[in-house]
């Protein structure tokens, strides 16, 4: 059966999902102009005889998969959390099917598809076939459903919420999204919750294998949800707070045009500082800007895998989510699924947070609601075997067995989905060596762990084969930081390109295989990493996640060496972290003077494991301690100033400056003298003197501006900066003019403009001085998470004070102290508060 | 930055209690005008209206003096370990009445206090000598007075309580209270928001919000605590109000085992209740803040070397602020067996 070509006809197949209480005239009308054209036969349901409201049927689950394309026709009926068009749009996804959704109401796609372009019929219904025909033909040409196109930006630098990756979770709701089997009741109580429930978090957990991650997915299709995320190990980004904000500013930009419009106001903001941004760009715009009639249907955002965010990146999520959780506004839900980890749970016994764990075992606390709920997971587990053994071929499992089976595996797998598929998965196997007779399901074990044994047992029962064929593969996979490309994960076992080949696809039953890329590969499921990685489970299968990160490392390191510049993302992205865990410091350094693109990777990974520099290995230590070599200086240099510790960094670049004294050693000697002149001028006491000096000689040298101009100015605001600071305010304003008058180095020109004004401040020339800041916060424009305009305000205040205009003072100092809170900047808000309380106990001073 | 944080736990075994009594020396005036109407913030005052008499705040050596002599040793003649700490927000401010089976009037209450209306959360002095958090209603009499404890709506009269000190709920059965709860529950805003309102202050800006918040709370004080809270987070969200971190609280918490948790900890409120569980407490309740936290301690070991004559006036404070202020109208007086363990040979 050709998946392009339905069964029987040479025409492709084209799936139509609409509504039929809306959109039955409209769905009949295309489907006699598509296949008017010829060139394909189009699946409806009414011409398929299925009737009004039957439930989701397997012929509808048959038309799909054997289509090249579902048209959804978006409608009001279509799009609602009961509609079974949104099950349909699902299962296409898990399917890999190409979808052209077609907005036929004034509706917001469904976020399973928020990111697609549309035909849009509300603003063209006479062209609607035509384009329809259009985009059909493009897609099935391209092989790939249109993305989303949008209008230009107002700003271009602001479309910044649609770059950077992983931001489409597509293929996660492919992965998990493929089974509509069961969970009615589950989630008919999550709408009973969404609709009246007091709390606004609701914890969703379940032991490895219930199927959370499909449920996450499922929950797209069946409730109002504008955002699901899903936290993955393999993606360490995927973890942590920013990654989730920067996924429901998209989604909820791609699907909303007045959050859109919003979003696009402001720049890109310091995502080093992730906390406040739920509150700044989710919260308070949802809460302030969002059209009166999105209240009335509440929004829920999912969030898979807690677990696997507090495992990697710690409780930074778990904590957000339990602080805000009763800050959230009745109408703004938040599901979230994680197994049941206590300290997890802990963190989560708040008020206003409800647990729903899914109880697949009895135990002796049993209360009447976990045996309802587990009544009901084994309810689904009987008919999601029930329809996998339909499903399967004749040969494997005679007719006649079939019943009992079903018993068996049911009662062995006893609630746990992944038990059962991994079973049924077996009872299948194409090799036949490798198969579970149905003799055995009665014995199988009744722990998931078991299961794997017992399956690693039935393929791999050679231990000294297993040992030199698959340990290597398992190793790596262990290891990984993210999926793996195939081929280094071959060079990684050592093993020669035929014999790990084989290796891999032994494994393959337990091998996630990437949908957008097979060459991408990855363990198929947690629990089976936690089983390798815990010998007292796995015992003679066990594999070695330390070993792993060694051969990571090693082949990792082999490829950079070789292809430097065209390295693979994965090997740019985790080689620091895999030295790191194999505590390879030599290369590591090499690494840090190879590249300035490392050195973020190297940071992170080091601060995984140690937080701070002092706490720092060693031997990693004592490598960059010797070294004299400008990018490790640089690197030691800017690690020492990122922990404020001024004095060292100068120290740090000092030496350096004292070896390195030729200006032919390139832009590397500018940089580390200006890194020098930046601390000594921010050091308290600051040594300005020195400062100058040290750019003066810079400056000195004759052809700095020709050929590195960006350095050359740069070194000629700081210049300006320093003189300001020793109070040499006719050299400031002059050096700071000459850089305020470069218009293609515009951000540091506004800078100079500013710094002008602090001289101008300084001489007790208010005028000229509130003229300069407003000119300088005017050039900076209104984005609420650029920090240099607390600067203005903050100064602005200052001038205002001092010319007695008291209440004007405040204002700007508040707003200055609310810019830095916003971006985190609490240093220079202190700064300010000092002023403002200044300011108010002057005028106590003056009423009295 | 210069800055101050504070994190000081005094954990005490109930096995090391001698006794625990609460001291109100001023009680009976208390419940009188001017002082009934307690410390007023709301109805667009400039700043908090104070209607409690200076003198009825006491140094915490004459609550400790007053505890002696209620054993019949004035002169201090037995050395002892004694730790005074506040609960000073006690009948100030609105939410947190407190209750004396051996006092008349037993309610000690601010006028304007709607206890008919609301349910507590209360450290209860037994009258056998034990201690326990508990959640309490006060039941009325056929006279409509304040009569009885009870464990609320159709629960029998907790008759075994012989005081009880009310305070916001931190930790309830395990789980750590919402803001919503907490919001309901507190009367002075400023704990729980940084406003700074008083007319001093000079904020207009932060003025206005904590009117309408006040007003919002007064409206609703008869209205449920999930009402009343979320009406407030409402008008702080709507204005953007930062919460308070900043603060000096003290706490105390019970453990399963019946442990005593007196945690002094600067941070937002929810942080003292999040450490408070993960000290170990199955209950808490906020006490005092900023100013008024401090501990009061008297070691047996000084008290057995200078005498309590000389030691009386010069207790050691522990976990106090910068501006603590060691007078108090309401202090709870916990006599130890043996000293706090300190120096080389205190255990961990």
């Amino acid at each position: 059966m050709g998946e392009v070509e339905a069964r029987g006809s040479s025409r492709q197949q084209i799936f139509i999902s609409y509504g039929r209480e809306d959109a039955a005239e409209f769905a009949e009308n295309l489907a006699d102009y598509l296949e008017s054209t010829g060139s394909y036969q189009v699946w409806l349901d009414r011409k398929r005889g299925i009737p009004v409201g039957a439930p989701f049927d397997v012929r509808i689950e048959i038309g799909i998969r054997e289509s090249a394309l579902l048209v959804a026709v978006l409608t009001e009926w279509s799009i609602r959390d009961e509609a079974f068009c949104r099950n349909e749009l699902l299962y296409a996804q898990a399917h890999k099917k190409l979808i052209v959704p077609v907005r036929v109401h004034d509706v917001v796609p469904p976020i399973q598809i928020v990111s697609l372009n549309y035909v849009d019929a509300v603003v063209d219904r006479a062209n609607v076939n035509q384009q329809l025909l259009d985009a059909i033909d493009t897609a099935l040409k391209t092989k790939s459903s249109v993305r989303l196109q949008l209008p230009p930006p107002q700003l271009e630098q602001h479309r910044w919420w649609a770059d950077g990756p992983g931001l489409n979770f597509e293929t996660e709701l492919a992965r998990y999204g493929g089974s509509f089997v069961g969970r009615e009741w589950l989630i008919a109580r999550l709408r009973t919750w969404i609709d009246g429930g007091s709390s606004r978090l609701l914890l969703l957990t379940a032991d490895a294998g219930v199927g959370k991650s499909a449920l996450a997915a499922q929950l797209s299709a069946r409730l109002p949800v504008r955002s699901v995320y899903f936290c993955t190990r393999d993606d360490e980004a995927s973890c942590r707070v920013p990654g989730w904000i920067r996924t429901l500013v998209y989604q909820l930009a791609a699907a909303e045009l007045w959050y859109r419009e919003f979003i696009e106001t402001i720049p890109e903001p310091d995502w080093t500082k992730p906390l406040k941004l739920f509150k700044t760009l989710i919260l308070e715009p949802i809460r302030e800007r969002a059209p009166n009639g999105t209240h009335g249907v509440p929004m829920v955002f999912v969030i898979d895998g807690l677990d696997e965010s507090q495992a990697v990146a710690g409780q930074e999520l778990v904590t957000l989510l339990a602080d805000e959780a009763d800050r959230l506004p009745a109408w703004l839900r938040v599901i979230a699924t994680s197994r049941p980890d206590q300290n997890l749970l802990a963190a989560m016994s708040r008020e206003g947070i409800e647990h729903l764990h899914l109880h697949t075992g009895a135990s002796s606390g049993d209360t009447a609601e976990s045996q309802l709920v587990r009544g009901e997971l084994q309810s689904d587990l009987d008919t999601y075997i029930a329809s996998r053994l339909a499903d399967m071929p004749d040969t494997s499992v005679g007719e006649s067995e079939r019943a009992a089976l079903a018993e068996q595996i049911n009662a062995a797998a006893n609630g746990n989905i992944l038990f059962a598929k991994m079973t049924l998965d077996s009872l299948s196997d194409p090799i036949a060596s490798y198969r579970l007779s149905p003799a055995s399901i009665g014995r199988l074990p009744r722990k998931l762990g078991g299961l794997y044994h017992q399956m690693f047992r039935l393929r791999f029962s050679d231990a000294q084969e297993y040992a030199n064929t698959i340990v290597p593969l398992l190793n790596g996979l262990v290891a990984s930081m993210a999926p793996l490309p195939e081929s280094l994960l071959q060079r990684a076992s050592l093993m020669d390109h035929a014999a790990a080949e084989l290796g891999v696809s032994r494994l393959s039953q337990f091998l996630g295989i990437d949908e957008t890329d097979p060459r991408i590969v990855r363990l198929f499921h947690k629990s089976l990493a936690d089983w390798l990685t815990t010998p007292s489970a796995s015992g003679d299968f066990a594999a070695s996640e330390k070993a792993g990160h060694r051969q990571l490392a090693n082949a990792c390191w082999a490829e950079w060496e070789e292809s430097a510049p065209t390295t693979r993302e994965y090997i740019r992205q985790h080689l620091a972290a895999h030295l790191v865990a194999d505590r390879q410091w030599e290369r590591l350094l090499k690494l840090i003077k190879a590249d300035r693109k490392f050195w973020l990777p190297v940071r992170a990974a080091l601060r995984r494991i140690y937080k701070k520099f002092n706490e720092w290995p060693e031997g990693l230590k004592k490598f960059l301690d010797a070294d004299s070599e400008p990018r490790a200086i640089l690197f030691r240099g800017e690690t020492l100033e990122m922990e404020q510790r001024l004095d060292e960094a100068a120290a740090v670049y000092r030496s350096h400056c004292d070896r390195v004294t030729d200006p032919q050693e390139g832009e590397i000697y500018f940089a580390v003298r200006v890194a020098l002149a930046v601390v000594q001028d921010r050091m308290q006491p600051p040594q300005s003197e020195a400062a100058l000096v040290i750019v003066d000689s810079m400056l000195e040298y004759p052809s700095f501006e020709q050929d590195y101009p960006k350095s050359y100015w740069r070194t000629r605001y700081q210049r300006g900066v320093i003189l300001s600071r020793l109070r040499r305010d006719q050299e400031a304003i002059e050096a700071l003019q000459l850089v305020e008058e470069q218009p293609e180095y515009d951000d540091l020109a506004t800078s100079a403009i500013y710094q002008r004004g602090v001289v101008e401040l300084n001489q007790q020339r208010y005028d000229d001085a509130e003229n300069t800041f407003r000119t300088s916060l005017q050039r900076r424009g209104n984005d609420p998470f650029d920090h240099r305009r607390a600067f203005e305000h903050h100064r602005l205040g200052n001038v205002c004070a001092a010319t007695g205009r008291t209440e004007e003072a405040r204002r700007y100092y508040e707003e200055s102290l609310r810019i830095s809170d916003n971006c985190g900047d609490h240093r220079y808000a202190r700064k300010t508060r000092i002023d403002l309380e200044q300011l108010r106990s002057d005028s106590i001073e003056s009423s009295n | 930055m210069t800055a101050l944080r504070q994190q000081t736990l005094i954990r005490l075994d109930p096995a090391d209690l001698v006794s625990l009594v609460w001291s109100v020396p001023a009680w009976e005036e208390l419940t009188r005008e001017p002082a009934a109407s307690g410390l007023v913030r709301h109805g667009g005052v400039a700043q908090a209206v104070n209607y409690l008499p200076k003198s009825m705040k006491v140094a915490y050596s004459e609550h400790a003096a007053s505890y002696l002599q209620g054993l019949g040793d004035e002169s201090g003649n037995q050395p002892r370990t004694l730790l005074a700490f506040g609960s000073r927000n006690t009948f100030q401010n609105l939410g947190l009445p407190g209750w004396h089976a051996d006092r008349m009037p037993r309610l000690l209450c601010r006028r304007d206090e709607p206890w008919a209306h609301w349910e507590y959360h209360a450290f209860c002095g037994l009258k056998d000598g034990g201690a326990e958090l508990r959640r309490i209603h006060f039941e009325p009499d056929p006279g409509g007075q304040p009569q009885h404890v009870s464990g609320g709506e159709g629960s029998e009269n907790f008759t075994d309580v012989k005081w009880a000190v009310t305070g916001q709920p931190l930790v309830w059965d395990g789980v750590v209270s919402s803001v919503t709860t907490l919001a309901g529950n507190t009367y002075d805003i400023r704990h729980l928001w940084a406003l700074r309102w008083e007319a001093w202050q000079k904020c207009p800006g932060d003025f206005s919000i904590y009117q309408e918040m006040m007003s919002c709370f007064m409206r609703n004080l008869a209205a449920s605590v999930t009402t009343r809270g979320e009406s407030m987070l409402e008008i702080a969200a709507r204005y953007r109000v930062p919460p308070a971190e900043g603060y000096l609280h003290s706490s105390l918490g019970m453990t399963d085992s019946g442990e005593l948790l007196l945690l002094m900890q600067t941070g937002s409120i929810i942080d003292v209740a999040n450490s408070q569980r993960a000290l170990g407490a199955r209950r808490a309740i906020l006490l005092d803040n900023g100013g008024s936290v401090g501990v009061g301690y008297w070691s047996r070991y000084e008290w057995q070397r200078i005498g309590w004559t000389n030691l009386r006036d010069r207790p050691t404070f522990i976990g106090n602020g910068s501006y603590f202020r060691p007078r108090a109208h309401s202090v709870v007086i916990v006599e130890l067996r043996t000293d706090l363990p300190d120096g080389p040979t205190a255990l961990a």
